[in-house]
């Protein structure tokens, strides 16, 4: 028989690369986290990530084409432009000769990207972040979040946009603390419009951030009509917000309409369950207490959420809920194996936590 | 009234033993046999599909719905004294001790990969707690072995083991 303890020690560094990717797998609560659209870059990503940047206009010899006029970091790369100038760039850089176009070369792929179309006050926005964006490390810093928070109302909407893109990808805790300028009936008209669906996440969260009853009438219809729906889209948002508008009042709310249903479906449960390890994270000791008290009764009520209970809250490092899901174990309310070993290994996590 | 799971697992496994007349009270180092998890698997079973190594799509399905099926046990050695190797993932403790957990051969089991399967784990009791260092502590076990796959109040863990040594094992 072969022994074990070759595979033991080959399993060492499979032990710290485990370890680890629980660990980074507890990713700060994004605004993100809660996209509908495949996150792209964006304009401020691509300025800070990109070698060389150069802003481009057509001329009068050739109308179609891409030409760097300036180049404001690197330098001007030999390949060529391959973008054509669309009809309505066209008639802009006509009209405007100080505009101009920012493209970004990515010389190991070879590639071109279009950054942005730049009237004076896009370029102003573009050199702040081209001075500051150096100093900001990684992750979404709050200087950053400082910087796009002008935008939020500004006249042009490529920035207004570009402003809501970047509030999209700061952390809930950050977000939490932005000076909030867009108004709610804006946010509200826009949470509908046909090309605003996909930023209804952030929408939503930033509905909860206010305290008009107009941002609560919506959030409250939209969690009375979940309740009779299969999915989930949009939930966890919507939870979060609630809870970020009303406190306890809210996780009432959603432990009334949705948490003590038995009959919810386990996806809507732990969209839910999400929103309130955000919070928990956050909260004050008050809300932190009734979290803990409405998972209690909701691992009571149900057994099978505590799987879903563990991931959510484990995966933000945050074991507080391990005596409340100790029982589950010891008293092997899952049948399931993976189910069991999952709840096993938050509760064992918890209590090293606890030495 | 629960049953203390370190008696309801000895008696499982002894209840599950047809073919032994006799068992060792106590283990000495010339009944032990030093087993390795590919042992566990049914002969002509290849160890370590994708799954069991940790090479799955985690976007692509649930993990519950990823955990490989059980392809069965072997009771070679049920009722005989074993030593395994392999990681805690503790259940039951008694102060700070553990006195109940699960023997899985791959770390990070049950989190971000599948659960292994049956025939991958080992439900292991102990009535010395074991003061363990730690969630997923390497650990050599050495005691009773046999299969048992109703003894553990979980289904789908193929093997208990009646621990009666506990050691950890220096990466």
């Amino acid at each position: 028989m072969i022994s074990g303890f070759r595979r033991i020690r080959r399993s060492k560094i499979l032990t710290t690369a485990l370890t680890l990717a629980w660990i980074i797998s507890a990713a700060p609560s994004m605004a993100c986290g809660f996209h509908t659209y495949l996150p792209e870059k964006t304009a401020v990503d691509l300025i800070l990530g990109s070698e060389h940047l150069v802003i481009a206009r057509n001329s009068g010899a050739s109308r179609f084409t891409y030409t760097p006029i300036e180049v404001l970091r690197g330098t001007a790369p030999a390949a060529k432009i391959p973008q054509l100038v669309d009809v309505v760039s066209r008639r802009k850089l006509s009209a405007n000769p100080d505009d101009g176009v920012l493209f970004a070369y990515d010389a190991v792929q070879n590639n071109w990207s279009l950054v942005a179309y730049l009237t004076p006050e896009y370029r102003t926005f573009v050199k702040m972040v081209m001075d500051s964006g150096s100093e900001w490390g990684d992750g979404y810093p709050p200087e950053r979040l400082k910087l796009v928070e002008p935008l939020q109302t500004h006249p042009e909407p490529a920035l207004r946009s570009l402003a809501l893109r970047e509030i999209d990808q700061a952390p809930y805790a950050l977000l939490r603390t932005m000076d909030l300028q867009i108004p709610v009936d804006t946010l509200l008209v826009d949470l509908w419009a046909q090309n605003g669906y996909a930023y209804q996440p952030i929408r939503i969260l930033l509905l909860g951030l206010t305290d008009e009853d107009t941002a609560r009438a919506e959030l409250y219809d939209f969690i009375n009509r979940m309740k009779h729906w299969d999915d989930a889209q949009n939930l966890g948002p919507i939870s979060t917000a609630l809870v970020e508008i009303d406190g306890d009042d809210g996780i009432t709310r959603l432990e009334q309409t949705l948490l003590s249903d038995s009959t919810q479906p386990l996806n809507k449960i732990e969209a839910v369950v999400e929103a309130l390890a955000i919070h928990n994270e956050f909260g004050s000791a008050a809300l932190r207490s009734t979290i803990a008290d409405t998972m209690t009764r909701l691992v009571t009520l149900r057994p099978d959420t505590a799987p879903l209970i563990a991931r959510q809250f484990g995966s933000r490092q945050d074991w507080s809920l391990a005596r409340t899901l100790e029982p589950v174990v010891q008293n092997r309310m899952l049948s399931n194996t993976q189910d069991f070993l999952e709840v096993a290994v938050y509760v064992a996590q918890g209590r090293e936590n606890l030495k | 009234m629960r049953i203390r799971p370190e008696l309801l697992n000895r008696r499982a496994i002894l209840a599950g033993l047809t073919a032994c007349a006799t068992f060792p009270g106590t283990a000495r180092a010339d009944d032990v046999i030093d087993l390795d998890w590919v042992d566990l698997l049914p002969e002509g079973n290849v160890l370590a599909p994708n799954t069991l190594r940790g090479l799955i799509d985690h976007e692509s399905a649930p993990l519950i719905s990823q955990q490989p099926a059980n392809s069965g046990v072997r009771s070679d050695w049920n009722g005989k004294i074993v030593r395994l190797p392999g990681y805690i993932v503790p259940i039951d403790y008694k102060g700070t001790g553990v006195i109940a957990f699960i023997l899985v051969p791959f770390v990070g089991a049950c989190v971000h990969v599948p659960a292994p399967p049956a025939n991958q784990l080992v439900f292991v009791t102990t009535q010395t707690p074991y003061e363990s260092n730690g969630l997923f502590e390497p650990v050599n076990v050495t005691g009773m072995f046999g299969v048992s796959s109703i003894s553990t109040q979980v289904a789908e863990i193929g093997y208990a083991l009646s621990a009666e040594k506990i050691e950890r094992f220096e990466l």
